[in-house]
């Protein structure tokens, strides 16, 4: 087991505090001149996301969290688990519905994301930036109305909706950015 | 990998802009004209010293020369002192000091202390002419606030941080800010929590602040009231919610000194900090005679930061070691 002192901080750094993973996102020294020194820290927790600020005492020390980001590709959903596969070793890892957070709405299948292993098990998974999906449900865009910019609720095949020009229609590919949930433009097969 | 500094072809710029290098220059002149003014003689001490300082809290950075060992030294006290106790009178150095592992928004490794003495002044005399010099360099005429060191708990907790059981200084925080690896029971580390953290970012913005009258356990190298031995002859200036400056009625008892530091090399050993030896040089001056005097160190680089208008030390500085304290992913 690894641990780190306060002086090891640094903003990447994975640790472990009450049982959950968290990433250094910054480290503050602080100190008297003549006295005791602190170090005021934000951290995240990689388990559910949230940024909170921790004080600890100069010189403290803190377990070292085993978490490393890998690039698995998607196989498929079988209604509890997401299967990944680890495109070296083929080695096949399931994530909880937890772990997909935002990324279930993106995937078909196939597509590579980075998948954040904590103790080897998949503990936060993020989509490609991009993907192509088809629109399986959208109204008919108005003739002529193309220039002006308007758009309209589209479904996408991983049920999922997003906004799109007029002028696309059901069953066209589209690009999306899967961080902004925007349309990018049309896609290719 | 350094802090602060991007990774790139413009690298070796200098970090604080040239604006702000005249002002740092202009505040020297400024501090040498004022010392210039009273009488106080500029003097140049070593940056290489035979010994460091068993100051429990600080680490010095050591030297291996081919026929010794040298320390960079934290501060050029024992060498000011040295001087007083030979009668050369008021004497200030105006210069680098290093301090091993103080990297942050308001630290370097390397920075500039200004530190002066007056013979025959007390604490709070000194504290006045320092608050003078220090707000007259930022740009702020007013004359300072003194504030005592028990008053800064008695008003915002309605705690007496010395008779209170300890647990109650720890109760105080809020829980979710409670330092990870301090000891409830640990009476001036809760003093230093209190004070850093929480107190000094909130003081001083619209006029110096002195906090004065430290309790006898942080005396450092203060001598303590005669009159009340439960406080030392010490005092800080805040400045912006930053600390600016420590200064003392010193200490002149050299068998006091020795027993304070002997207890300060006992915590170094308890807490697995390399012990240091005590300069014999200046146990030497100090069994001499110190005159009576009050001294003061001044964080520079803190005073052109403030003058400046803020934000990080490293801004203040042509080459910074540290910088903000934020560090990319290695």
């Amino acid at each position: 087991m690894t641990t780190y002192t306060t002086n090891e901080f640094k903003s990447g750094l994975k640790i472990i505090l009450d049982g959950d993973p968290y990433n250094v996102i910054e480290n503050e020294f602080v100190k008297p001149g003549k006295g005791q020194a602190f170090n005021r820290v934000r951290i995240r927790n990689l388990k559910t996301n949230r940024v909170i600020e921790k004080t600890f005492k100069s010189g403290d020390a803190v377990e070292g969290a085993d978490v490393v980001d890998v690039e698995m590709q998607y196989l498929y959903q079988d209604g509890i688990h997401w299967h990944f596969m680890h495109p070296e070793t083929f080695e096949q890892y399931h994530a909880e519905t937890a772990a997909m957070a935002d990324a279930a709405r993106w995937l078909k299948g196939e597509e590579v994301c980075i998948v954040t292993l904590w103790n080897n098990r998949p503990l936060l998974v993020m989509p490609p930036h991009t993907v192509t999906l088809r629109v399986t449900r959208t109204d008919p865009g108005l003739r002529g109305d193309t220039s002006s910019g308007g758009s309209k609720p589209a479904e996408l095949e991983t049920g999922t909706s997003v906004r799109v020009p007029l002028f696309i229609q059901e069953g066209e590919l589209i690009k999306v950015n899967t961080r902004t949930a925007e349309y990018i433009a049309r896609g290719k097969e | 990998m350094r802090a602060g500094r991007s990774e790139g072809a413009d690298n070796w710029r200098p970090q604080a802009g040239r604006e702000t290098l005249c002002l740092r220059a202009a505040l020297k002149a400024r501090v040498r004209a004022f010392m210039d003014e009273r009488g106080i003689l500029e003097v140049d001490t070593p940056h290489l010293a035979g010994y460091a300082v068993p100051d429990p809290e600080l680490s010095c950075f050591s030297v291996t020369g081919s026929r010794a060992r040298y320390w960079l030294i934290p501060s050029p006290e024992y060498h000011l002192k040295r001087l007083l106790a030979a009668g050369y009178g008021d004497v200030y150095s105006l210069g680098p000091v290093f301090r091993d592992g103080e990297e942050g928004l308001l630290h370097e490794p390397e920075f500039t202390l200004l530190e002066y003495y007056r013979v025959g002044w007390d604490a709070r005399a000194l504290a006045c002419e320092a608050a003078e010099l220090v707000a007259g360099l930022i740009g702020w005429p007013n004359r300072p606030r003194f504030v005592r060191f028990v008053d800064l708990f008695e008003e915002t907790l309605g705690l007496d941080p010395l008779t209170v059981p300890c647990e109650r200084l720890w109760e105080a925080i809020e829980p979710e800010r409670r330092p990870a690896g301090l000891d409830p029971a640990d009476r001036t580390a809760l003093w230093d929590f209190w004070l850093g953290t929480v107190f000094y970012p909130r003081l001083g913005e619209e006029e110096a602040v002195v906090v004065h009258d430290f309790p006898a356990e942080a005396a450092a190298l203060a001598r303590l009231d005669p009159a009340d031995a439960r406080f030392a002859q010490r005092f800080e200036i805040v400045v912006g919610g930053i600390e600016v400056a420590n200064g003392y009625h010193e200490l002149a008892d050299a068998v006091e000194q020795e027993q304070r530091f002997e207890r300060d090399r006992a915590i170094r050993r308890r807490t697995g900090r390399p012990d240091v030896g005590i300069d014999p040089e200046f146990m030497a001056a100090l069994g001499s005679g110190l005159p009576d005097c009050s001294g003061i160190a001044i964080g520079f680089d803190r005073v052109v930061l403030l003058a400046a208008g803020g934000g990080a030390l490293a801004s203040t500085l042509a080459f910074p070691l540290a910088g903000s304290g934020r560090e990319a992913g290695s």
